[in-house]
């Protein structure tokens, strides 16, 4: 049985008659949190706790090694790289590829959290190593940036990141679905006679904001990953916008700040309000230069933006302390909001 | 609280977003280079003189290339040599068109007939040679009197101007995309006129007295104004 997520069964108990909204909403409360990329799968729930049991210090020794033997495996391929056909570099990224596929297919029935991890990083790599293959095969040697090879790369990539995303709805599966996507939305631009260079920022903002919302109405998966993904995406559209747009660029990334700020509110997101903090000290000062240059001088800047993120993060922690107290209140209110 | 969005509407405000900023991008943000009458298809026997520039190939696989062209517009540009050593920008003297040659044999300045392309005379390497020369004294001295040419170019906006006995007037203006710039400007030898490159790799004549923009050529480097012999 696949696995669902506490919103979706909320949501078909109150669509069905078995709850009411304010049912659903006391269980909410109840279970003290959203959704999050760290909630478990029923898979990972239904695992003996002995088998989850696996000391984080030998997890991260053998991701350290992982990344150890990937770097060598690089470096000596870089020796030779050049000397190789543009098809026998494809070639080899595309077995590189397969072979991450396989790696992950291997651990794929593991239920243990670390094998979710290593199946979530490999398939990440192996959409990685599947785009840069179409990009070697269709590059011509030499030859300056051109936008074909990118397109197709990235449409392969989508094509392989969604199925794989479906399969195993990770963190670093969502990335690999957006990455992919936008990477070859932004290559498709560059058909174009005269690539509107200066717009990439707001598609990529575009594309952030869209990932925020479809993680809200619980389509990307796992949505507190989706929403961060998304938040930060945005956010650096907007940044991006800000060098061939100043004020634009500015006054998008204030508006994203405040709509996070409003969403992490609203919706109970915790930890959108902390990205929307961060942001906050980003972009206050380069509203204050942008829109009255001048007027401050750095010092004055700095404490502008120190109070920005102090408000911001005063506005974390009451969110954050507001969530984890309503399961003590919700219970007993329940019933009287349903009398 | 978590409240969450119904999945249908926040599909379509995600396709909205996407697609609609797509749109936007691909409608507005495709504002094309300006464009101006062009001189090869109208030509203007009244431009005097001959127009150098060097255009290289993106390519690479020749290099750079001398082209002379009629600022008249009256025969289109003709190259007179490529190759990869060739650097810097043309000079005019004495109806000859010189370019430098950088080679395994050093630097050297090479003069060339205008019209046949042949090496009329070669010059040992000396100090500056092989670096943007500076501006020649252009035309003649009634185009100095005429007063100093510049260009200036903010946010697609651009303007060549004429600073004259302390004053200083818009000769011709042209919008564009943020990134379309005016280069350098030159006068003609007879005066009346200016040279402009502008940044879609493009030479333009432009008469100082009304203003007039027209195309010289494309594909091209910045230009020098020469005199035909």
């Amino acid at each position: 049985m696949a696995a669902r997520s506490l919103e979706e069964a909320l949501d078909d108990l109150v669509a069905g008659g078995v709850l009411s909204a304010a049912q659903a909403d006391a269980v909410r409360a109840a279970m003290a949190a959203e959704p999050t990329a760290a909630e478990p799968t029923a898979a990972e729930a239904a695992a003996p706790a002995a088998d989850r049991g696996i000391h984080p210090a030998a997890e991260a020794a053998a991701w350290v090694g992982a990344v150890l033997a990937a770097a060598a495996g690089i470096t000596a391929a870089a020796a030779f790289w050049a000397d190789l056909t543009r098809w026998a570099q494809s070639a080899l990224l595309g077995l590189t590829a397969a072979a991450l596929l396989a790696a992950g297919v291997a651990v794929r029935d593991d239920a243990r959290p670390p094998a979710r991890r290593i199946l979530g990083v490999v398939w990440f790599l192996a959409v990685g190593a599947l785009g840069a293959a179409f990009v070697a095969g269709l590059s011509e040697q030499g030859a300056d940036f051109s936008a074909l090879p990118w397109t197709v790369a990235g449409a392969a990539a989508t094509a392989l990141a969604v199925p794989l995303w479906r399969l195993h709805p990770s963190g670093p599966q969502l990335t690999a679905v957006v990455a992919s996507a936008l990477a070859t939305m932004l290559a498709a631009l560059g058909h174009a006679e005269r690539p509107p260079v200066e717009l990439y920022g707001l598609l990529v903002w575009a594309a952030g904001a869209a990932v925020v919302v479809l993680a809200w109405g619980g389509l990307a998966r796992p949505a507190g990953a989706g929403r961060l993904l998304g938040a930060l995406i945005a956010l650096a559209g907007a940044q991006a916008l800000t060098f061939p747009y100043a004020r634009w660029g500015v006054l998008l990334g204030v508006a994203t700040v405040v709509g996070l700020l409003a969403l992490g509110g609203v919706a109970g997101h915790v930890a959108l309000t902390g990205v929307a903090a961060v942001a906050l000290a980003v972009f206050v000062p380069q509203a204050l230069h942008a829109f009255f240059p001048g007027s401050l001088n750095a010092s004055g800047t700095l404490f502008l933006s120190g109070v920005a993120l102090l408000a911001g993060a005063l506005a974390t922690i009451r969110r954050a302390r507001r969530v984890h107290d309503v399961p003590e209140r919700a219970p007993a209110r329940a019933p009287e909001e349903e009398s | 609280m978590s409240r969450r969005l119904d999945p249908r509407a926040a599909a379509a405000v995600a396709v909205v977003l996407v697609g609609g900023t797509l749109a936007a991008i691909l409608v507005f943000g495709r504002l094309s280079y300006p464009s101006f009458p062009s001189l090869q298809e109208r030509p203007d026997p009244s431009v005097p003189g001959l127009v150098a520039y060097l255009h290289w190939d993106e390519r690479g696989d020749d290099g750079a290339c001398l082209y002379v062209v009629p600022a008249s517009g009256e025969e289109p540009p003709r190259s007179l040599r490529c190759g990869q050593e060739l650097s810097g920008q043309p000079l005019w003297s004495g109806g000859e068109v010189a370019v430098d040659v950088h080679d395994r044999a050093g630097v050297r300045r090479l003069w060339l007939d205008p019209s046949s392309g042949e090496v009329v005379r070669e010059e040992a390497a000396r100090d500056g040679m092989g670096e943007p020369p500076r501006p020649l004294p252009q035309g003649s001295s009634s185009s100095a009197a005429a007063g100093e040419l510049r260009t200036r170019s903010r946010d697609g906006r651009v303007e060549l101007l004429l600073r004259r006995g302390g004053a200083e007037q818009a000769v011709a203006t042209a919008s564009g995309p943020r990134d379309y710039h005016w280069w350098s400007a030159a006068w003609s030898p007879d005066g009346r006129y200016a040279l402009v490159t502008d940044s879609a790799q493009r030479l333009l004549v432009v008469r100082v007295a009304d203003g007039l923009v027209r195309l010289l050529a494309e594909d091209a480097g910045e230009g020098v104004w020469g005199r035909a012999r």
